[in-house]
């Protein structure tokens, strides 16, 4: 049973579909914490626009299930766009994936980041000021250096629940590596092995990743 | 050089500052002196507009920092301040914490400001330690880097905020050997101290300040042999 399934081909199927979960993962990393500083400054100016902005963006990411974030812009997205301007267009499920996850990433990532720079604390930002830099200045060199090596710990859990999180595209029919382990179930009328086989390769990420930041964790410590 | 008129500070119902007024001229030294939370940080802090005035003016080489329109970063750019937990920049190495500025404010090659560096720590006797991170620094050493730090922008004023308060006793004199350094220099010098002797030796005026306000400015002759207000009196005798 187990040969019949886990032959070379599907093994590299499901292998192929892990990739792309990883995909989904890291650029949902990049875009959330991209999102996540912008975030992150707003919460902490004093301009009340930024603020507010920030504070509404995190609310309603937060207050919202991922997979109705998903399916709204998967869905909802090219309705309202052809409903203004009548011309309809299909999105990739890989593309809005990516995007959703990320601004969805980006809502928690401006709260760690938050914490992050407030844990720096204004030392930091009266001796960079002091200096003659600038506010942005002093946070671009100064401020979120330090922030971010704050955060490494809590920024892996994130990266982590993004891999996990990635399945949820599998929704959209974005052939990552869930989906893919449910196409091969079909096909051989047996879902506990490729579903198995599955859980393999997410645990073999999970924990390569877990090993590889604790180590880069070690190595900045030593600083 | 620092023209002080009439400067009020609030921190919510606190009246810390209650009407400065004091002009420093150039070159000259300055040292603070008082009991705790009288005002003498905060004074300083004005200075350099680390703290926003409530009231008054402080007037830099001619230019009204608490005026709105004033640029603050280029007036920051001539006057240093030396804090009393160095606040050191710890994700860089001792020749980054002293290279940031001159290259991102003034434009200053890597390689020219990092000579510069190098040329202060010369100075002040750290050269050895340019490639460490501040973490593996005591805390004179950490000093000297953050006074060598502000002097790479090459200020006309140099502001200290209790520089030796957070130091073990062995490492005071280090410090402040640096600082006489500077004063043999003619820098432009205000300094909140408790360190009286370093006071004596170095101010041109002793100001001292109780209660938000200064209530005695005098040669450090006078301040110490023969103080005039009742609460110098009480202060000087408290701590000779």
């Amino acid at each position: 049973m187990w040969a019949t399934i886990l032959t070379a081909d599907n093994l590299w199927f499901l292998v192929i579909g892990a990739l792309v979960s990883l995909a989904l993962a890291i650029g949902a990393l990049i875009i959330g914490v991209i999102l996540g500083t912008f975030g992150a400054i707003g919460r902490i100016s004093k301009n009340p626009v930024a603020k507010g902005l920030s504070y509404i963006y995190i609310q309603i990411i937060r207050g919202t299930p991922m997979l109705l974030q998903l399916l709204f812009l998967f869905l909802g997205l090219p309705a309202i766009y052809k409903a203004l301007t009548g011309n309809s267009f299909a999105p990739d499920p890989f593309v809005v994936g990516l995007i959703a996850m990320g601004i969805n990433s980006g809502a928690y990532t401006t709260e760690l980041i938050r914490s992050g720079i407030i844990a720096v604390g204004n030392d930091q930002l009266e001796a960079g000021r002091s200096l003659g830099l600038s506010y942005s200045q002093t946070m671009r060199f100064i401020i979120l250096p330090q922030a971010f090596r704050n955060i490494i710990p809590p920024l892996v859990s994130e990266f982590i629940v993004l891999i996990k999180d990635s399945s949820l595209v599998s929704v959209l029919g974005a052939a990552e590596l869930l989906r893919r382990s449910r196409i091969l179930g079909t096909r051989y009328f047996n879902y506990v092995i490729p579903l198995l086989a599955a859980s393999a390769l997410y645990l073999v990420m999970t924990l390569v990743i877990s090993k590889l930041a604790g180590r880069l964790e070690k190595r900045l410590m030593n600083r | 050089m620092i023209e002080i008129k009439n400067l009020h500070k609030k921190f919510g119902n606190l009246h810390v500052l209650k009407g400065i007024d004091l002009n420093v001229a150039e070159g000259e030294i300055i040292c603070f002196i008082g009991p705790s939370g009288s005002g003498k940080s905060t004074l300083l802090r004005c200075i350099n507009a680390l703290e926003e005035p409530d009231e008054g003016s402080v007037i830099i080489k001619g230019v009204d920092i608490a005026h709105p329109k004033t640029d603050m970063d280029r007036v920051r750019t001539g006057v240093g301040f030396v804090f009393q937990n160095f606040n050191l920049f710890p994700h860089k190495t001792v020749t980054e914490n002293i290279t940031l500025a001159p290259m991102k404010v003034l434009d200053k090659s890597r390689e020219e400001a990092t000579a510069t560096a190098h040329d202060l720590l010369r100075k002040v006797g750290l050269l050895d330690k340019k490639d460490v991170y501040p973490s593996k620094l005591s805390g004179g050493q950490k000093q000297r880097v953050a006074i060598a730090r502000s002097l790479a922008m090459q200020p006309e004023i140099m502001l200290f905020d209790e520089p030796t308060s957070a130091l073990d006793p062995e490492m005071i004199k280090e410090v402040l050997e640096v600082i006489r350094l500077l004063a043999h220099q003619g820098m432009t010098m205000a300094i909140v101290t408790h360190e009286m002797g370093f006071a004596r030796e170095i101010a041109h005026r002793v100001a001292i300040m109780d209660d938000g306000r200064l209530i005695e400015i005098d040669t450090p002759e006078n301040i110490f042999t023969n103080p005039k207000h009742p609460r110098t009196q009480e202060f000087i005798s408290k701590i000779l």
